[in-house]
């Protein structure tokens, strides 16, 4: 590399080229400056991002893992709702339910909530909908999965029916048999 | 700077990349997704949604959510495959007075240019707030097939977004600048696009850094989600075989099924076989159902064989149509998610009889070209800087002739890095540094730079000294090796000129070796470890018996010398690396019961232990020696 002033013989130079090769350094000079401020401001810029991005994975980093152990308190659940009558006195089952109890208390030292949704209104940046059923308009009939946030993001959304507007046609007949047999 | 984004626009998903630090990169969205779903639609209280939450809401607002747009971008409402969408769409399509597709969404009728650019318009958001400043230009990517109608309305699509369309460029082109093609010798690549709705296989000829498709063919209708179709009946039929119960009917499984199938099918990508596990799948009059059942990969190969041969005719015919036989084809590129299947690759690898390239992330290839393009074509305002990277690592010869790294290779220069090491003897007065070139463990298998001495460091017991050496590569590659001893500053120094080291050729040769001898070297990087610590573990328990010769018992100073001197032959005779780390461990182990021994005579009679002096190993006595190589 080098500059070409290295192969120029400045000896019998005038002012003139004195002056012009002064101002031509010094324009280099500047452009160094700047370009070398620039990549500073760059790799600042980036520094800041890095670790911008490092804080939101530490925040989030849990996401991935805390979502394959949804799907196992999901199975947990369904096993309680299953439950038969006759089991639910056993020691044995209060110890599985125990079990689950510690699931949820990861889940809360985690900062992980559960979305709520069961009777509230369908809002598209907490619940996907699955399918329509019977039911006040715009409001969740039913949970089909539960969703969880972390912090203020939605880990997985609540899976609901959400009401379409039409009558529930079971519990009206239920009401008029009730009056009739009084 | 303003930057330029890459926009994938897919049917289904749209993703968006930028150049940053000289390399592509998705932007995720503010919930942390890196696809976009490419939905749009109006709530009842006439608020707009895009992306994920419009997806979210499509069940309960059918009329209104508008998606696959794409399908409809650029063409006439009378044209037959607009006709056979319509249909099947749940939103209402109808023809504008020039012949064009509507879309009627809540109150209003849109163009599909519109709904295009409220998902351009998201993207460009995240953009925005990731970046942290304004976005204004873009490139866009189309599918190779369209024609100049729809490749102008996308652009249009953009322009409503805000955005300045710089460029729309082919998918397959995309993928292709992702993959560094272009930068590449002039060849024939074809692009194996199978995503999670849609087959594409496109011929490109690059030459001279552009790009020219030969031909395109594809099936509309054939992609992942058919995949998980597949596996999902099978489950249902093994279920019912087995309880006699259907699942397709309970909604709620239905669910389960599809999630699980999805799962199973990307975990035999990597793994033989898996278990489906759903226990309380459903239930009848005798009680809690479960699905259990395992899935082994050479089973789901044999459940869709008829899916993955369908991919054979498409690629025939663009063959055919390219004027060419699959010889002349110089590279398959992978794209698309469901690429990932080995048996997609085997087939890939039949038709072609190549081992298809799958080195980028398929999902994101697309959106990645897209923005290394926009990263060319916005080029740079500032002069750009070339800089170069060490090709090799650069370190010195320690302990036991290890290799051990200083400046590691790809590390941009110019830079300076500094490590402090000491004397591996007591009363060593010199220390050699011998600079190597290389990634081998042995310096010995590495390119030996030069080598200098450091002397008149004071004598000491081992590990004491502080000998700083220090790696600077100036922007004319030239390197300067100092060691600077911290106790009395005296430094010594050595110039290596840039190119001193290997040439291009033997760096290529350097970096295969390495590579075949990973394993072998990591091992031996490790014994020589083991070594080192068995020697230092010797004189350390001499020194200890020296010390405190008072509290040791005539039995234990034998024991000690004797497991020394086990350890001494043993590193002489070469012993397996595992009898030496034991017979360590024993040492350690004799060598705290002098410790117990001495604290607790300490404690009884209150009195501290004199240490007397240590002294073996000669010094090495050499004049500051500089030799070059």
């Amino acid at each position: 590399m080098g500059d070409d002033s290295e192969n120029i013989n400045t000896e019998d130079w005038t002012t003139e080229q004195w002056k012009s090769a002064y101002e031509e350094q010094v324009e280099k000079a500047e452009t160094n400056r700047s370009g070398w401020m620039r990549a500073q401001a760059d790799y600042q810029n980036y520094k800041k991002r890095i670790e911008q991005d490092r804080s939101d994975m530490n925040r989030y980093a849990v996401a991935p893992m805390l979502l394959h152990c949804l799907g196992v308190i999901d199975d947990l659940e369904r096993a309680f709702t299953a439950l038969p009558v006759e089991l639910s006195q056993l020691t044995w089952v209060n110890g599985i339910a125990l079990i689950h109890r510690k699931m949820y208390g990861i889940l809360d030292a985690n900062g992980v909530v559960e979305i709520e949704a069961e009777g509230k209104t369908f809002d598209p940046n907490l619940h996907e909908a699955i399918s329509q059923a019977p039911g006040k308009e715009g409001e969740i009939i039913s949970v089909i999965q539960k969703g969880y946030q972390v912090q203020d993001r939605v880990l997985r959304p609540a899976l609901v029916q959400v009401g379409n507007g039409d009558a529930i046609e079971d519990q009206e007949s239920i009401e008029e048999i009730e009056e009739t047999t009084e | 700077m303003a930057r330029a984004i890459g926009i994938d626009l897919g049917t289904t998903n749209s993703v968006v990349a930028v150049m940053e630090g000289g390399e592509a990169t998705v932007i995720p969205t503010s919930e942390g997704n890196r696809l976009t779903p490419s939905v749009v639609a109006v709530n009842k209280n006439n608020e707009r949604l895009v992306g994920l939450v419009a997806k979210r809401q499509s069940v309960t607002n059918p009329e209104n959510t508008v998606f696959s747009v794409k399908r409809f971008i650029g063409r006439k409402f009378d044209d037959p495959i607009v006709q056979g969408d319509v249909e099947i769409s749940p939103y209402k399509v109808g023809k504008a007075k020039n012949g064009d597709v509507r879309v009627h969404m809540g109150e209003e009728d849109y163009s599909p240019q519109e709904i295009s650019a409220m998902v351009l318009q998201k993207l460009k958001s995240e953009a925005e707030a990731y970046l942290g400043e304004e976005v204004k230009q873009a490139v866009v990517t189309v599918p190779a097939y369209f024609n100049d109608s729809q490749r102008q309305a996308t652009k249009d699509a953009g322009t409503i977004a805000g955005l300045d369309v710089l460029r729309i460029i082919n998918e397959p082109t995309a993928s292709s600048l992702a993959y560094g093609l272009d930068k590449e010798k002039d060849e024939v690549v074809a692009v194996f696009d199978l995503g999670g709705g849609t087959f594409d296989i496109s011929i490109l000829e690059i030459g001279e850094g552009t790009f020219q498709v030969r031909s395109t063919a594809g099936d509309t209708h054939l992609g992942g989600d058919d995949f998980d179709t597949v596996i999902v009946d099978w489950m249902k039929d093994e279920f019912n075989k087995q309880e006699g119960i259907d699942l397709g009917q309970d909604r709620s499984a239905a669910q389960r099924l599809r999630e699980a199938a999805e799962r199973a099918k990307q975990e035999l990508s990597t793994v033989a076989q898996t278990e489906l596990n759903l226990p309380f799948v459903t239930a009848d009059a005798s009680g809690p159902k479960h699905l259990t059942m395992t899935l082994t990969r050479s089973k789901l190969e044999q459940l869709v064989e008829q899916l993955v041969a369908r991919t054979e005719g498409p690629c025939l015919q663009a063959l055919e149509d390219a004027g060419l036989t699959s010889d002349k084809i110089d590279e398959v590129i992978l794209v698309g998610g469901q690429s990932r299947m080995p048996r997609i690759q085997e087939k890939v690898k039949e038709i072609f009889g190549k081992e298809p390239n799958r080195t980028v992330n398929p999902d994101e290839a697309v959106s990645l070209g897209a923005a290394i393009q926009a990263g060319v074509l916005t080029g740079d305002v500032q002069e750009v800087l070339l800089l170069d990277v060490t090709p090799l690592t650069l370190g010195i010869e320690t302990l036991g002739g290890v290799s051990t790294s200083i400046i590691p290779r790809n590390t941009t220069i110019p830079t300076a890095k500094s490590q402090v090491f000491s004397t591996a003897a007591d009363g060593q007065t010199s220390v050699e540094i011998h600079v190597l070139q290389g990634e081998r463990a042995m310096s010995t298998d590495n390119k030996s730079l030069g080598r200098f001495i450091l002397d008149g460091i004071a004598p000491s017991p081992r590990g004491l000294p502080q000998i700083e050496v220090t790696f600077d590569i100036d922007a004319n590659g030239i390197l300067n090796v100092s060691a600077v001893d911290k106790a009395t500053s005296r430094e010594q120094k050595i110039v290596i000129q840039a190119g001193s080291g290997l040439t291009p050729e033997e760096i290529e040769q350097m970096a295969q070796d390495a590579e075949m001898h990973a394993t072998e070297d990591a091992e031996k990087r490790a014994n020589i470890e083991v070594r080192n610590q068995a020697d230092s573990a010797s004189f350390a328990a001499e020194k200890t018996l020296e010390e405190h010769a008072e509290h040791v018992s005539d039995d234990l100073k034998i024991q000690i010398e004797e497991k020394v001197k086990e350890i001494r032959e043993g590193l002489a005779g070469d012993i397996p690396v595992e009898t030496l780390s034991t017979l360590t461990q024993e040492l350690s182990t004799l060598l705290q019961t002098i410790g117990e021994a001495v604290y607790q005579s300490t404690a009884e009679d209150g009195t501290g232990s004199n240490p007397s002096e240590g002294d073996d190993g000669e010094p090495e006595v050499v004049e500051g020696e500089f030799k070059e190589v």
